[in-house]
């Protein structure tokens, strides 16, 4: 009876041990996005002039999240976003004054971002008429 | 006279085809090994501030294909050849993301024959060079985070040909054949219409490979 409770305080043991001390182990971690890293974003206006140009960062999650500075104002907001966990996400955002804030809601940033062979790329438009009549127009983007 | 010398030429150019032809010969084999790719990244856009151009890392994978060579001379001859290979690489961002493009390949490759041994007419040194359209047969991506992996079927997301430029070398002694190629494709993989112009994506292998064939 001795010999059967150690076989079986061992095995639990073996069984235990590893899941703990060994942090590879699968199921530690949650869905991670596809889409995750640092973008380099690069917006224009319509007639294909430079608006600004960002390195926006996607999180395990898929929350989007960077800071853009209008190249000709020096004016500075962030871009928000949730691309989900999604490999094409069709995502809608907005413009906000920092990360995590719902953004102004007349603001627009939206669009599509792609994982295929390990690359992640996008395009889409933004609309922020509500500081400028002239703040919108298209913008692209890659994974760096 | 001028028209003279252009009927020597023509005579002696007919000469020369007769005693190629007797030249001429088949050889045909097997060949399978080993493949090391990658995939080549670049980025384009008006503003400049995309641009970039990388690659991924190597990843082995196998081929085993057959060919057929016709020696129009005793030196130059033309190599078709018909491999299934996997292509693709890997890239680790946060996450790392393994692709494996499976494709049969046609390669037609002219090819110069360096005969090394007076006894045996098949024993060559070659070098070949030439082109290849390959044809995709399936497609997936293994997406890994740590040990959680997710597989996904990208074969509707690839072009379905892939053309491109191969180099090769090899060495045929006793019907044993050894033989080593490169490959570069021309085709931007990608299959999509909206991204084409952004994201360039291209195949790179190396093989080597070995086989038995021969003379016919």
């Amino acid at each position: 009876m001795k010999t059967m409770k150690s076989i079986l305080a061992i095995a639990g043991l073996m069984l235990y041990l590893p899941l703990v001390l060994n942090p590879e182990c699968p199921g530690n971690y949650g869905p991670v996005s596809p889409l995750s890293g640092s973008w380099n974003f690069t917006f224009s206006y319509g007639n294909g002039k430079v608006f600004a140009n960002s390195v926006v960062q996607i999180g395990l999650n898929g929350s989007i999240c960077g800071k853009i500075k209008v190249s000709d104002t020096g004016e500075t907001f962030y871009v928000t976003g949730e691309a989900g966990y999604e490999y094409d996400s069709d995502f809608s955002g907005r413009f906000s004054d920092a990360c995590g804030n719902l953004g102004y809601v007349t603001s627009e940033f939206k669009g599509t971002l792609s994982e295929m062979l390990g690359a992640g790329y996008g395009s889409g438009s933004f609309s922020f008429t509500q500081k400028n009549p002239g703040y919108k127009g298209t913008w692209q983007a890659k994974r760096n | 006279m001028k028209t003279r010398s252009a009927l020597t030429i023509l005579l002696l150019l007919i000469l020369n085809c007769a005693v190629c032809s007797q030249q001429s010969k088949f050889r045909m084999g097997l060949l399978g090994g080993a493949s090391v790719d990658k995939l080549l990244y670049s980025f384009d856009d008006e503003s400049g501030f995309l641009d970039a151009s990388f690659s991924g890392k190597f990843r082995p994978a196998f081929s085993i294909g057959i060919f057929a060579e016709y020696d129009h001379t005793k030196s130059l001859g033309l190599k078709l050849q018909a491999n299934y290979t996997t292509k693709g690489g890997i890239l680790e961002k946060t996450v790392k993301y393994d692709s494996r493009l499976r494709y049969i390949q046609f390669s037609l490759l002219p090819q110069y024959n360096i005969h090394i041994s007076e006894i045996e007419y098949d024993d060559i040194f070659y070098l070949n060079a030439g082109g290849y359209t390959a044809f995709m047969v399936h497609g997936v991506e293994l997406i890994s985070y740590y040990n959680d992996e997710t597989e996904r079927i990208i074969t509707s997301n690839i072009k379905g040909t892939d053309y491109g430029l191969m180099f090769g070398l090899g060495i045929i002694a006793r019907r044993f054949i050894l033989d080593a190629s490169f490959s570069h494709g021309l085709t931007n993989i990608l299959a999509d219409p909206v991204h084409s112009d952004l994201l360039n994506i291209k195949n790179m292998s190396f093989f080597i490979s070995i086989g038995i064939g021969g003379g016919l």
